[in-house]
């Protein structure tokens, strides 16, 4: 069966699919094409971008095939939904503590940053794994489509959304998986979560395909690839680098709505002490032998 | 609730360093990267110039410029007035090292400070950003609070060793080192201190030594006139200001 909408880049495409799998898997038609077409397509978008993800994916395939509708629907049932609920598929629960917290709050205004308001139909809160995961692939329509709206913006946004699912994620596997072992359930959730898991650590393919041959693919994330964006504020004092124009602006309007001063922006934080007195000791005065 | 907050005698300081090993045995931190920092500068010129000390740990400020500025909420502050890192919710992004006047924030993957590369000595094999020979006990380690060896890409802080001072008795008015029944509960740059320089206690509470210390011997802050009311407070003696407030301060 294609299920694949070529019209859709496929990075987006590839997130768009791993998302369904982290909803309700009620009706027979999406329970089979969960079962049936959901591994073959994750195998050919991911072979599209580049990847063999045959061997990662052949075990949920596996999985899958011994698992009918009901067994499907009883597993998601049991781990994600009868209280008292093993594996909360809520993100932002496991960093807040408790439902609409902060994280929850900051993703609801990314989500309206990019035009995104959640529907009526969807009876959970905006942090549910499969909404986020959604997200993500619009920011990767937006990115390889929209193009030059807002590239660092939608930048940051990436990193953030992927941030916040490295913290939560390990954890919802462990719980489902622990879960499984338990009820003796089909292991088919805690195998879509390593895989999730596993694309998210796999940045330079999945994130950044362009830093690739980049020569920054080699640092660790993207905030430490802030040294090489092209509008970096030099400190007064001793030029190096100390953010983005864009950054500091970020940072002084908040100061200054916390009534804060801001002055000291314009110096590198190692510059400050200078500043302040802090000076270090030179040897500059004028005595024979002393340079 | 009590508001913790630090009171270092400057006519005591001898400048030894003890508190800066203390604080780096006690919470593990890569050498070179020190939360308990004593700057070493000087003041005046030859053939007068003065070496002068100055300890300065994260101020846990009332209004903290790290807080403000945080886009993630990881930088939080306690009840009890203390100011930490949440490394779970983190994402090294530095505005928090930009915004901070103070320079007491630490970002793990920067250039090492010292060489060798501790890092690479003493290579993690799991989500630590290093595996240092001497550990605080797996069971403390709290990356929620900012406590024990970080993970990659995060920012850390001094966090007056919350994971000793959230033990203590409720309603103690200070934290004396003195006194065995506290000394666990107490920071490890406090228990250190040879000359007994630093004390730690309730700020909230006017009867706690540390209250008294400030309102009978003057206490300032460090950079009071930015607004962001440090917890931390100097006793400077007789006619002294800290340093970066020493030309405003100036004794008539």
């Amino acid at each position: 069966m294609d299920t694949i909408d070529s019209t859709v880049p496929p990075r987006a495409e590839f997130w768009q699919c791993l998302a369904q799998a982290f909803y309700a898997p009620r009706g027979e038609h999406f329970s089979r094409s969960l079962r049936e077409d959901l591994p073959e397509d994750l195998v050919e978008l991911a072979s599209l971008l580049g990847r063999d993800l045959s061997g990662v994916i052949g075990e949920i395939r596996e999985v899958f095939l011994q698992t009918d509708a009901d067994s499907l629907l009883q597993t998601y049932s049991s781990l994600f939904l009868v209280p008292p609920i093993p594996a909360k598929l809520n993100v932002a629960v496991y960093l807040d503590g408790t439902l609409l917290g902060p994280q929850c709050k900051m993703l609801e205004k990314t989500y309206l940053r990019h035009g995104i308001e959640q529907s009526p139909e969807m009876h959970d809160t905006p942090d549910h794994l499969a909404t986020v995961l959604e997200f993500l692939a619009l920011l990767f329509y937006k990115r390889d489509c929209v193009g030059a709206g807002k590239p660092e913006t939608l930048r940051d946004d990436l990193e953030s959304v992927r941030g916040l699912l490295l913290r939560t994620v390990p954890e919802i596997e462990r719980r489902a998986a622990q879960t499984e072992r338990e009820r003796a359930l089909p292991a088919v959730y805690s195998a879509l979560l390593r895989l999730v898991l596993t694309l998210l650590h796999d940045e330079q393919a999945l994130f950044f395909p362009a830093a690739i041959n980049d020569e920054t693919a080699t640092s660790p994330g993207y905030f430490s690839k802030r040294d090489t964006a092209p509008d970096l504020v030099a400190c007064t004092e001793c030029g190096r680098p100390v953010a983005t124009a864009r950054e500091l602006k970020v940072i002084a309007d908040r100061l200054r709505q916390s009534g804060l001063p801001a002055d000291h922006l314009g110096l590198c934080p190692d510059c400050r002490n200078a500043q302040y007195g802090w000076r270090p000791g030179r040897a500059d005065f004028d005595l024979p032998g002393f340079r | 609730m009590a508001t913790w907050g630090m009171v270092i005698d400057l006519e005591k300081c001898t400048g030894c360093q003890a508190c800066t090993l203390a604080c780096g045995m006690e919470n593990n931190r890569l050498p070179g990267e020190n939360w308990q920092d004593v700057i070493f500068f000087t003041e005046g010129s030859y053939p007068s110039a003065q070496l002068k000390w100055f300890p300065r740990p994260c101020q846990h400020c009332e209004n903290p410029s790290c807080m403000a500025v945080c886009p993630t909420g990881a930088t939080f502050k306690t009840a009890d007035g203390v100011v930490l890192v949440d490394w779970d919710k983190c994402i090294g992004c530095k505005y928090c090292m930009v915004a901070c006047p103070y320079g007491v924030r630490f970002y793990t993957e920067e250039k090492p400070l010292v060489s060798p590369d501790m890092r690479k000595v003493h290579a993690s094999k799991d989500e630590h950003s290093w595996n240092p020979p001497w550990k605080m006990p797996d069971a403390r380690e709290d990356w929620k609070h900012g406590v024990g060896i970080q993970p990659h890409d995060v920012v850390s802080k001094c966090t007056f060793c919350y994971h000793r001072v959230s033990m203590a008795p409720p309603g103690t008015p200070d934290l004396d080192p003195q006194d065995p029944k506290l000394r666990e509960f107490t920071p490890a740059c406090v228990v250190t201190c040879p000359p007994g320089a630093r004390l730690f206690g309730d700020l909230s509470n006017p009867e706690s030594r540390v209250s008294r210390m400030i309102g009978d011997k003057r206490g300032v802050r460090l950079l009071d006139q930015l607004g962001n009311k440090p917890q931390v407070y100097y006793l400077t003696g007789d006619g002294g200001a800290v340093p970066s407030n020493r030309a405003i301060d100036k004794k008539a």
